[in-house]
């Protein structure tokens, strides 16, 4: 009996350990493929997020050119054949002068007008001659009356991809702006500076803040922040809100920087 | 008296072994009781109570008494803690329904076979079978769930290990128990060892859990959950 008892438990014994190495190895292996779905699922997303903006990108470009080209050019041609209306009116109507004066100062404020916002719509500034001018563009262009808008800047930045430069000056349009917009401040810093593979990028105002908890919460909320959100989402970016009511805000983005340290000093000959 | 236990240790070293890792068991589920969750102080109940009985069938033994009775009461001891153990680590109402209804069967299994004199006949042999269901039930909930993460360093899974190997490695020699431990003219010593070496693992298997159970809820703290 002894032998049928010990025979018996050690095949059962054999089962038991057989069933406990099939659940650790089955159940790792689903948890190895979940994860890799959700990884796979997150990289989707993130490819449809920069598709998204990058569509974006296109549109507006798109709609800066035929602003530009078409709107612009018939304009051009409006105002010339104004002119035309203008010399002979002044000789046979000396009482409609005046109106094709009007008209003709309307007519200059709209081509500026479209030419500047087909020049917003696509950071040709940023294309042709880098972040570091870009956002001084745009510190000099928000600054107006009382607000002070200024740019702070470490000498050496690096070359930056296109990509980045984009998001990171899309961006800090959206925190000044927000800046003007909402915190009533007068004076605004952006600052950008680098630390060895990774960009800083801070805008800092004297407003009267805000106080994040309760603007998350809020469902009608504006899009700014939360596409800030997204387009740092794509690059592995990251943002900290510094943000408290009844004082200033800061708003620092980081983004990693893969590229190797090349300075964009202009090397003396 | 203390001739009596020495000569006992001398007679039946490895009983006294599982002995003493039950009460490491006892003593490591005390050690990290703040890090326990409901199944686990259960399962320090089922270690505390399974020690005290130990302790009484050192005396009897010692005394030369028919401790038998006490066997029978470890098994009952043993699948009520566990079936509570197992009810409440797996959520699914339909586990649930299953092991009460184990241990329902046990139960009168139990006040039919109980016996003061002698191990119980079929009872324990149910509860191991019972025990074994409980640990697929919760090995069917492991897969199903997919909630663990690492399988390695989660404590339950090593207690079912454990209650799966202490239950198949004594299987046979409770549920034949009237041809092994009931038979007057079989060698119940030999048998008695037999499984209480497989007490003795299960012991620390518990001893084990208990710690890992620690490590798993520092872990799950560190990584900020
Ligand atoms: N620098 C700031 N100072 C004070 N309040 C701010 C500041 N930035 C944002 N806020 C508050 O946070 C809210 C959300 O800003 P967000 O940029 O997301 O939306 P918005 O600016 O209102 O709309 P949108 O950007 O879509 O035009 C704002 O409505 C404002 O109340
Ligand atoms: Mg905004």
């Amino acid at each position: 009996m002894k032998l049928y008892i010990a025979v018996g438990t050690a095949v059962l014994l054999v089962m038991a350990i057989f069933i406990i190495v099939f659940v650790a190895y089955y159940q790792q292996k689903q948890i190895r493929q979940q994860l890799a779905l959700k990884e796979l699922q997150e990289k989707y997303r993130k490819e449809l997020m920069a598709a998204t903006l990058q569509a974006q990108e296109h549109e507006r470009r798109r709609i800066a050119q035929d602003l530009h080209d078409e709107i612009g050019t018939m304009l051009s041609v409006t105002k010339l054949s104004l002119n035309q209306l203008g010399r002979t009116v002044e000789h046979n109507d000396p009482g409609s002068t005046m109106l094709v004066q009007k008209t003709r100062s309307l007519l200059d404020e709209t081509i500026s007008n479209v030419r500047r916002i087909s020049r917003d719509l696509v950071p040709t500034t940023l294309e042709r001659f880098g972040l570091v001018s870009a956002l001084e563009e745009l510190a000099e262009k928000a600054s107006h009356g009382e607000v002070h808008v200024e740019l702070s800047c470490s000498e050496k930045i690096p070359v930056l991809a296109p990509h980045l430069n984009l998001t990171l000056y899309r961006i800090a349009q959206e925190l000044t702006n927000n800046a003007i917009k909402h915190a009533n401040a007068s004076n605004i810093v952006i600052d950008l500076h680098c630390r060895p593979g990774e960009v800083l990028l801070s805008v800092v105002d004297d407003g009267h803040g805000f106080d994040l908890d309760e603007i998350l919460k809020d469902k009608r909320r504006g899009l700014g922040l939360r596409n800030i959100e997204s387009r740092l989402s794509v690059i592995d970016g990251h943002v900290t809100f510094d943000v408290a009511r009844g004082r200033g805000s800061r708003i620092i983005i980081q983004v990693k920087n893969p590229r190797p340290e090349v300075q964009v000093e202009v090397e003396t000959v | 008296m203390l001739e009596r236990f020495i000569q006992l240790i001398t007679d039946f070293p490895l009983w006294f072994i599982s002995d003493l890792f039950l009460l490491l068991a006892v003593a490591a589920g005390l050690v990290n009781l703040s890090f326990l969750n409901k199944p686990f102080y259960w399962l320090l109940i089922l270690i505390s109570l399974t020690l005290s009985i130990e302790l009484a069938m050192t005396i009897y033994a010692a005394y030369r008494q028919n401790n038998h009775y006490l066997i029978n009461l470890t098994s009952l001891v043993e699948m009520v803690c566990l079936a509570i153990v197992y009810a409440k680590e797996i959520r699914s109402p339909r586990s649930r329904m299953i092991i009460y209804g184990l241990g329902l069967i046990y139960l009168i299994a139990f006040l039919i076979n109980f016996e003061w004199t002698r191990i119980a006949d079929y009872m324990i042999g149910i509860q191991r079978i019972s025990m074994i269901i409980f640990v697929f039930l919760h090995f069917q909930s492991l897969l199903v769930s997919m909630r663990v993460t690492n399988l390695f360093s989660h404590a339950m899974f090593w207690v079912s290990a454990g209650v799966l190997i202490y239950a198949t490695g004594t299987l046979f020699v409770f549920l034949f128990v009237n041809k092994t431990l009931r038979d007057p003219s079989g060698d119940f010593t030999w048998y008695m060892i037999f499984t209480q070496s497989f007490s003795g693992f299960f012991y620390f298997v518990i001893a084990l859990s208990f710690w890992l159970r620690r490590r798993e809820v520092r872990m799950v703290e560190h990584s900020g959950l």
